[in-house]
């Protein structure tokens, strides 16, 4: 297990390595002359030349490149044009907001999208099994920035059940974060609700077709211990894995969600920072979420070795 | 074609396995009438999408303005049915870029095993970031433009594609029929060409009517946010972000649009499963 264990985490740092690169490499290629725009239209030669000696634009590649790692060893995604200030303080003050976005989101998905799944594929070929599988695919196929907008004029707008937008911290009043969370975390979890139901349904035929739950039939177990017992352990592991994909594309969507609603998150930071091409933000953006997600399926891997321990030999 | 035993009946040919798959139908209606829709635009819209008429701005579906009309009195149908040439345009050409490219990345990754780890540990890079935050800093690093969003949706999608012609072409390496080419002394290029390629295609022909359905659906968020194709040119996510001021006293003009991408997605979606159905029949699922 403790061997599984680091290769798992010596295979996530080459990726992490690309990553930061990555991001660096996407904003020193940025057409254009970054100094000037970030002077604005009215800056004089001198103003401009200025600008770039502060923000180090003036180096050549590899010394710009040494410095994002120099300061990223620091923890430092460097100053904010636009805020003036750190881009770490202003990520990690407002990434509870969006963790527990996603958060919600992820538990809406995975709990209805598992138990629909089961649910078709213990029904399948009847009326149930097609009327949830049209659902997924339909929940698969809407934008849920859309979905977004339609919840905001349904429940806000013409019913009033709830606010149109904006955010309550959990800290404050759990009632009042539950109500701003609702509509964009349904909306956000509808698409995942859809794959992780097909993906369930997929899992379980394929599991029910094995000799084991022959077996377990045959020597009498009720259908109850055959299903909860022996059929889910094996229908979660592939489940697991596209858990762990859906992370990224709620992390991803909640970013477009939260401008929908009003919600002061990372994404509200890193679209502002993206319209008004504030370059540190989208670096910073980038490298954090990417990160959440290279560790978020790091635990993942190692989920799955606990879940199946024919895994961890594997490798 | 290996000789095959006379008790075994000829398989039925594709089109026909694909007509009788009800959902494989059903999608290419959907996604069909949209197709139509984009390709008859200049004939079926009944206004000049483009034309402001203060007068009759934000007003409510009529005889007149089936759809109603957005803030410029601009008529929504006419915009839906011209937006729907963006759109499809859009998605048509990164579905073209990343089977490409996709194809040639993950077949050559796949194919020389030396190139594997350093390409495949870029596309995983690639894939960690977040699809869509991805799609929207590489537009708006670009600057907004059609191409620009082709570009973004292109880089982002292509690890996907990558992958799983990667995965196809590591079980065609194997087969018999690739060891006599190599035996017969038929060269690289010979064999990725002739042998490997056809024989890889179906599942990434698979993949890319999903990636066509994402692109959409991508499409949508870059205009969304405004990093899309400029306006006054409509697609399908820009009718929308013209509309989200309104919602409340004109939600037609968001309501459309996306219904049309909903039915959009939903068809390619159907048509992908189909794909995958009638293409291997060995990923069907079915228990009776």
């Amino acid at each position: 297990m403790i061997r599984f264990l680091a290769n798992r985490l010596i295979a996530a740092l080459p990726v992490l390595f690309i990553v930061s690169l990555l991001t660096f490499v996407l904003i020193y290629f940025v057409p254009g002359d970054v100094s000037a725009e970030l002077a604005g239209p009215g800056a004089s030669a001198a103003d401009i030349a200025r600008i770039r000696a502060v923000y180090g634009l003036d180096s050549p590649f590899h010394e710009r490149l040494l410095g994002w790692y120099a300061a990223l060893a620091q923890g430092d995604l460097g100053q904010s044009v636009l805020l003036r200030r750190s881009v770490t303080e202003a990520i990690l003050e407002r990434l509870p907001v969006t963790l527990s976005l996603t958060a919600l989101a992820l538990f809406l998905a995975i709990a209805v999208g598992v138990a629909t799944g089961i649910l078709a594929a213990m029904r399948v070929n009847t009326w149930v099994d097609q009327a949830t599988m049209t659902v997924a695919l339909a929940g698969l196929s809407l934008p849920d920035f859309w979905l977004g907008l339609v919840m905001i004029y349904l429940f806000a707008v013409q019913l009033g059940w709830l606010p149109t937008g904006g955010y309550v911290p959990l800290t404050e009043d759990p009632i009042g974060w539950l109500r701003s969370m609702a509509m964009p975390a349904l909306a956000l979890a509808l698409t995942q609700i859809g794959l992780l139901a097909r993906m369930t349904r997929a899992s379980m035929l394929d599991v029910l077709r094995q000799d084991f739950m022959r077996t377990a039939r045959a020597k009498g177990l009720p259908n109850r211990v055959v299903i909860f017992k022996h059929a889910l352990a094996n229908v979660m592991i592939p489940v697991i894995t596209v858990v762990g994909l859906s992370v990224g594309i709620l992390l991803g969507g909640a970013i477009v969600i939260e401008q929908v609603f009003s919600i002061p998150g990372v994404g509200r930071l890193i679209i502002g920072g993206i319209l008004r091409r504030d370059f540190p933000v989208i670096q910073g953006g980038l490298l954090l979420t990417a990160t959440v997600f290279v560790l978020v399926n790091l635990a993942v891997d190692i989920l799955y070795a606990v879940v199946d321990p024919r895994v961890r030999y594997d490798r | 074609m290996t000789a095959e035993a006379p008790a075994i009946a000829a398989p039925t040919p594709l089109w026909r396995r694909l007509l009788n798959h009800r959902s494989f139908m059903v999608g290419a209606t959907l996604f069909g009438s949209i197709v139509l829709m984009a390709l008859l635009a200049d004939l079926i819209a009944p206004h000049d999408p483009l034309r402001n008429n203060f007068r009759y701005r934000l007003g409510a579906p009529n005889d007149v303005h089936w759809l109603g009309t957005d803030r410029a009195g601009r008529d929504v149908l006419s915009r839906i049915v011209h937006g729907s040439q963006v759109s499809l345009r859009i998605g048509l050409m990164v579905v073209l870029f990343t089977g490409v490219c996709g194809a040639v990345i993950g077949g050559l990754a796949g194919y020389f095993r030396h190139l594997d780890n350093v390409v495949m540990r870029v596309m995983d890079a690639m894939m960690a970031f977040p699809g869509i935050l991805l799609a929207i800093a590489i537009a708006a690093v670009l600057g907004p433009s059609e191409f620009n969003a082709v570009l973004a949706l292109s880089i982002t999608y292509t690890p996907r594609t990558a992958r799983v012609a990667r995965a196809a072409v590591l079980v065609v390496r194997e087969m018999p029929y690739v060891e006599a080419a190599r035996a017969v002394g038929a060269g690289h290029a010979r064999i990725l060409l002739t042998h490997v390629l056809p024989n890889g295609l179906t599942p990434l022909i698979v993949q890319l009517s999903y990636i066509f359905a994402i692109a959409i659906l991508a499409e949508a968020v870059l205009s969304f946010i405004g990093v899309g194709p400029p306006p006054p040119l409509p697609t399908f996510g820009n009718i929308i972000a013209d509309g989200r001021d309104f919602v409340q006293e004109a939600p037609w003009i968001c309501l459309y649009p996306g219904l049309a991408i909903a039915v959009a997605v939903l068809g390619l979606n159907l048509i992908g499963d189909g794909l995958r159905d009638a293409l291997d029949p060995r990923m069907k699922v079915d228990l009776r």
